[in-house]
């Protein structure tokens, strides 16, 4: 699964700390989702595309394989 | 205090490594000058409070959330604790052929903490590199099946099995030239 965070982070100007404390996760966690080692939960996938103020599917996309 | 089935706090990890790091320390400075805790206790058996009071601490600290137990941690607890319930049981069944090959052999308290510390002490180990180090974890893996030398997690575990069976192999062959 690929995802758009490190792009959205970017438009918004904030850093990975900042993403981790609105979403209540960890920094390491953020870093994990966003380089695509770690597939979240649906409920995380929610609360960071809520954050942007963006569609899950717009953030989060599916590969081929997955 | 230590529920079975329920986490404790980061507060306990924390109270259960000062009481590992304590333990570690009077053991240090025991090897050095001989203290004594109490009068009339001998060396052997000050040495196995001693190891159990580091275990205590260990085993607090393994059963104890993270300051920020999100569903990364979650997810690296579930595979470490297989994979030390899987080391566990290979340590048990490989003791229980040792005796009941060696029928004469007797384990002593201080003998049997091998295996809970071994345990304890792999699977605090797997947890922190999976924790600290992102790159030598493989999150794709299926949690419920962890193979033995494939991928990240695998070839992890595989160094774990490999080098439990050599402290254990080692700690055995102690306890036989000791009788």
């Amino acid at each position: 699964m690929k995802n758009t965070i490190k792009v959205e982070r970017a438009k918004l100007s904030i850093t990975q700390t900042d993403l981790a404390k609105a979403v209540g996760v960890s920094k390491q966690t953020i870093h994990s989702v966003e380089t695509g080692r770690f597939i979240p939960s649906s409920v995380l996938a929610m609360k960071i595309a809520r954050y942007f103020k963006l569609p899950v599917e717009e953030v989060f996309q599916l590969e081929e394989g997955d | 205090m230590i529920g079975f089935g329920k986490m404790h706090g980061y507060k306990t990890k924390v109270a259960g490594l000062v009481i590992a790091g304590a333990g570690i320390a009077f053991w240090a400075i025991n090897s050095f000058a001989e203290l004594k805790l109490m009068p009339k206790m001998t060396a052997e058996q000050q040495g196995y409070m001693i190891w159990w009071i580091v275990l205590f601490g260990l085993y607090m600290a393994a059963f104890s959330k993270e300051k920020n137990d999100d569903e990364r941690v979650k997810a690296i607890r579930a595979k470490s604790m297989l994979v030390c319930f899987n080391l566990s049981m290979a340590v048990l069944m490989s003791m229980s052929i040792v005796l009941f090959i060696e029928d004469n052999m007797v384990f002593r308290a201080s003998d049997i903490i091998i295996v809970p510390t071994f345990c304890i002490v792999f699977y605090l180990l797997m947890f922190h590199v999976g924790l600290y180090f992102d790159n030598a974890w493989d999150y794709k893996e299926d949690t419920n099946h962890v193979s033995l030398g494939k991928g990240k997690t695998g070839r992890l575990y595989l160094v774990i099995v490999l080098l439990a069976a050599l402290v254990l192999g080692y700690a055995l062959y102690q306890i036989q030239i000791r009788r």
